[in-house]
């Protein structure tokens, strides 16, 4: 079984790393933290601060996206090409199969991530420009982590999606609900509730949108909790120490592991019929 | 596809629906039954001043009707919330006992004031449970004026100094130096 | 004399009783004090023998002593640890014979102060004071008028220095800290005495002194005209906290992680410049400087530099904040209910939102820096033809609403704010801003090695590059 897996992920590496997407994506995301390098023109940054807040956000906007369709067309072109299909024949357990191809899609994506990462330390190094290293891994460590989250979230819309017309059009309501309309919907939703309800609300929600539960981990690791306000002092008290660190970990692996878990369910179930 | 979407909406219904019931419980059942909030020495600040709030006698603190606390690091900010804002959102309104520490209703509490009484804003206010309590503090400070909520009303909540009403008016003999600073300012300004 | 003074150090009481007009004597006194320099090395090795043999004086020996002393008079204390809770009523000059190296412990520590200086013209200096358990009562108290205390070192676990109607008086070079015994560390900040008090005192100078770990580290009440210049002051709740005071000279001074740097509260005539604050960040209602009910203030050529709010103004009038530099912080300025004040020429930069304002339309914003602000400068007058104008959805949102502060600066936020675009004209608005700052100094910016960022990175791409040789080579 750890063998079909472990075939499984080097054949998705390999096609991932065919995909011209990939490049495509790698490229974009490289440039795009050369760019970020060039806002920065107050020079060394450390801690929570413009340069460091504006990364957060960019990245919030961009690495999801990537990370969604990537996933999602990965699983859906399976279906498509047939390959699926001829998989499906052989005494290949399904679960082998879901494990085999997040771990393949990690890996692309963390390449795609670290180049990014390696090109503009590198290049902040060489023109002064670069950030203090413990800022520079946490930013490192939030953008794995948030890729990792969203590959299994991509698990689910591939899964779901019949085509990639399809996986594209979920993907990219799934993140605009996530990035773009999560503070909105929640604003209108919960500003009609009684007070006390809105910040457990809050709380419970940021659960279970993987860019708010990043978000809010990196800033408070970045040393800005201060901002989020007195309701969530307890929390970021927690978070800032190292328990913080384990639970986020946990809270990725709790993620990761209902998404594939479910995805699997999927499959099987599709399988059987 | 198509039994995802229909489940899917089903399911965003019975969650709208949910809520709605929940509001309404709330907002039902909550209505009444309004209680203080503890302090967090760590958290809360003043609404009206900044000031972060220490666990003492002088906090007061506001439940406005939605179940929201509003504290306060002293009697007289209180005061000047309400002033600003009315009573239409004010649940309950919540003083301490100066001897126990003891939330009592604002309404029901018994006022002591005189200048020489400090309090963080300086508003010179301290409350008591007891009527006899309060006699026995002023008895003992050898000064101060009783009053209860209601004659509260009419108390002019002037602080210990009032920034405003200072500067010609003020004949100490602060006077001649502050006016020597100010030409010296003026002088730095033009300078620059 | 002189002889008897310095090397039989446990027989303390022979202090000098020279006059002014004592000529002989003075000079005497001086070839003393050369003598003590010279001989630092002898004296910290009879010091140590000193400290021993005099554990056990009572207060009653060195109360006597200054009770014996005529007005006027100096007493020098040789060095040793001594029982304490002294008064000084009368003129005199109390220092230690050896900078440093005299120690009064506090005897009542819950009914008296160790020192209470009660007549005017007193000075004390040198000497260490060690008041260890907690109690309401200040470890020096200060009554009288034109008091000088300078070298002093207070390990208090109460109130630092309090003045009550002291005035006129000279806090130089002082260090005051709570007390680092396990016990007394263990008290929450918010339980804690402040480092220097001042009620209704005034005209005093405090220069130079050292407060860390305290309540606040200066407070005034009630006073007015005092001078606080290159104070430090760290680890407390407020550095300096002003409340009903006015004409206060605040320059020069240092805050760093303390809740707030300066909380500057219903006074008038402030002149608060020069100083810096830095990283006051920790406390989720930290500010560098706050400004509340102030009138009449000028606030000029500080840094305000990684704290949680920069700047926080509040229901004040009437006051200038000019050239300051404010850095990196959370939230740059934030306004509220602020008007008729000319805010100009500061410099707002890496801050991770720069403004927030609510109700503060009605003041003069103009040639300041916003550094995220892309203003266009079409006659190349250095200024931008638009204006940098504060969008005021999220503060009111949070005033409203507190526990949506966590949506603070989230993409989401950011695109909802650009939705909100009601009502323009009631926004606080800079009409002139500058295309470039005016203090061209980035002293804010940290500037230091990048290197190991850049290694990890190096690293990275090797990684990544032999990843992808690898997949491209098993094809």
């Amino acid at each position: 079984m750890v063998n079909d897996a472990v075939h499984i992920a080097v054949r998705e590496m390999k096609m991932g790393f065919r995909n011209p997407w990939s490049y495509s994506f790698m490229g974009l995301f490289g440039l795009f933290m050369l760019c970020l390098l060039l806002i920065n023109n107050g020079g060394y940054v450390e801690g929570y601060s413009s340069i460091t807040g504006t990364m957060l956000n960019l990245i919030l906007y961009l690495l999801p996206l990537m990370t969604l369709m990537l996933g999602a067309f990965s699983l859906t072109g399976d279906k498509e090409d047939g390959s699926w299909e001829l998989l499906s024949s052989y005494p290949l357990r399904t679960l082998s199969f879901i494990l085999g191809k997040f771990a393949g899609l990690a890996v692309v994506l963390f390449v795609l991530v670290s180049f990014g990462f390696g090109l503009s330390a590198v290049m902040g190094w060489i023109t002064g420009r670069g950030l203090d290293a413990h800022t520079y891994i946490l930013l490192y460590g939030y953008s794995i982590s948030l890729a990792l989250m969203f590959l299994a979230v991509s698990f689910l819309i591939g899964t779901v999606a019949v085509n990639r017309w399809q996986a594209l059009t979920v993907a990219v309501a799934v993140w605009f609900f996530a990035i773009i309309a999560w503070s909105p919907l929640l604003i209108a939703v919960l500003g009609m509730m009684p007070y006390g309800w809105i910040k457990p609300s809050i709380s419970v929600f940021t659960l279970f949108n993987p860019a708010e539960l990043s978000r809010i981990f990196a800033v408070v690791k970045l040393g800005g909790g201060s901002v989020l306000g007195p309701q969530y002092y307890d929390w970021v008290r927690w978070i800032r120490q190292p328990m913080g660190s384990a639970g986020y970990i946990i809270a990725i692996l709790v993620w990761v592991g209902a998404s594939t878990g479910l995805t699997h369910w999927l499959w099987e179930r599709g399988r059987a019929r | 596809m198509m039994k995802w979407t229909r489940s899917s909406k089903s399911y965003r219904v019975s969650l709208t629906a949910l809520c709605i019931l929940a509001v309404w419980l709330m907002t039902a059942c909550g209505s009444k039954d309004y209680k203080p909030q503890a302090i967090n020495e760590e958290t809360d600040r003043c609404v009206i001043c900044n000031m972060a709030i220490k666990d003492d006698v002088f906090a007061t603190q506001i439940i406005t009707t939605d179940g929201q606390s509003l504290k306060f690091d002293d009697i007289g900010c209180m005061n000047e919330w309400i002033t600003q804002n009315g009573t239409d959102t004010v649940g309950a309104t919540f003083v301490r006992d100066y001897n126990s520490s003891q939330w009592l209703k604002y309404e029901k509490a018994y006022y002591v004031y005189d200048a020489s009484i400090k309090t963080p804003m300086a508003y010179g206010l301290v409350s008591f449970e007891q009527k006899t309590e309060a006699e026995a503090f002023m008895k003992e400070q050898g000064a101060g004026k009783l009053m209860t909520a209601e004659q509260l009303e009419d108390h002019s909540w002037e602080v210990n100094r009032d920034m405003m009403d200072m500067g010609s008016h003020d004949h100490s003999h602060t006077e001649e130096t502050a006016d020597a600073e100010e030409t010296h300012k003026e002088e730095e300004h033009h300078g620059k | 004399m002189s002889d008897g003074l310095w090397h039989s150090s446990s027989s303390w009481c022979r202090c000098d009783m020279l006059t002014r007009r004592r000529n002989k004597t003075a000079i005497l006194c001086f070839t003393m004090v050369a003598a003590v320099l010279i001989g630092q090395a002898i004296i910290s090795v009879s010091t140590a023998e000193a400290e021993l043999a005099n554990t056990t004086s009572s207060t009653g020996e060195l109360q006597a002593l200054i009770d014996q002393a005529h007005p006027g008079e100096r007493i020098r204390v040789p060095s040793g640890v001594y029982e304490g809770s002294l008064i000084l009523s009368k003129k005199i000059t109390l220092e230690a014979e050896t900078e440093g190296s005299v120690s009064i412990v506090n005897a009542n520590p819950n009914t008296r102060s160790v020192i209470h200086i009660a007549a005017d013209d007193v000075k004390i200096s040198g000497i260490q004071i060690i008041n260890e358990s907690p109690s309401k009562i200040p470890a020096l108290l200060i009554t009288g008028d034109r008091t000088v205390v300078e070298n002093m070192n207070i390990q208090t676990a109460s109130q630092g220095i309090v003045l009550e109607d002291a005035n006129d008086g000279q806090f130089r070079s002082n260090i005051i800290q709570w007390s680092d015994s396990a016990a007394d560390r263990a008290v929450k900040l918010f339980d804690k005495g402040n480092g220097i008090d001042l009620y209704n005192s005034h005209r005093n100078i405090i220069r130079d002194n050292t407060i860390q770990r305290v309540h606040d580290g200066i407070y005034m009440e009630n006073s007015d005209d005092n001078r606080l210049t290159f104070n430090v002051i760290e680890h407390s709740r407020y550095g300096i906290h002003s409340m009903y005071s006015k004409g206060a000279v605040i320059q020069n001074n240092q805050g760093n992680f303390n809740y707030t740097g300066a909380m500057i509260m219903a006074s008038r005539e402030v002149e608060l410049t020069g100083n810096v604050f830095r990283k006051q960040s920790e406390n989720v209602n930290s500010q560098g400087i706050l400004i509340f009910q102030v009138q009449d203030s000028l606030f000029k050529d500080n840094k305000v530099i990684g704290n949680r709010v920069g700047l926080y103004l509040e229901q004040s009038e009437n006051n200038r904040m000019e050239n300051n530099e404010i850095a990196n912080n959370f939230i740059g300025i934030q306004l509220l209910g602020a008007r008729d004040n000319l805010i100009t020429g500061n410099t707002l930069s890496g801050n991770v939102t720069e403004t927030l304002a609510q109700d503060s339309a009605n003041n003069s914003l103009d040639r300041n820096y916003w550094d995220s602000f892309q203003g266009i400068d079409t006659d190349g007058d250095g200024i931008s033809n638009i204006a940098y104008a504060i969008n005021p959805f999220f503060q009111g949102l949070i005033k409203e609403r507190p526990a949506f502060q966590l949506f603070f600066q989230s993409p989401s936020m950011v695109f909802l704010e650009g939705l909100y675009q009601a009502d323009q004209n009631t926004w606080t608005s800079d009409e002139e801003p500058l295309m470039v700052p005016l203090t061209s100094d980035q002293t804010s910016g940290q500037k230091a090695s990048s290197t190991a960022s850049g290694l990890i990175g190096a690293a990275l791409l090797i990684l990544t590059l032999s990843i992808l040789q690898w997949a491209r080579r098993r094809e």
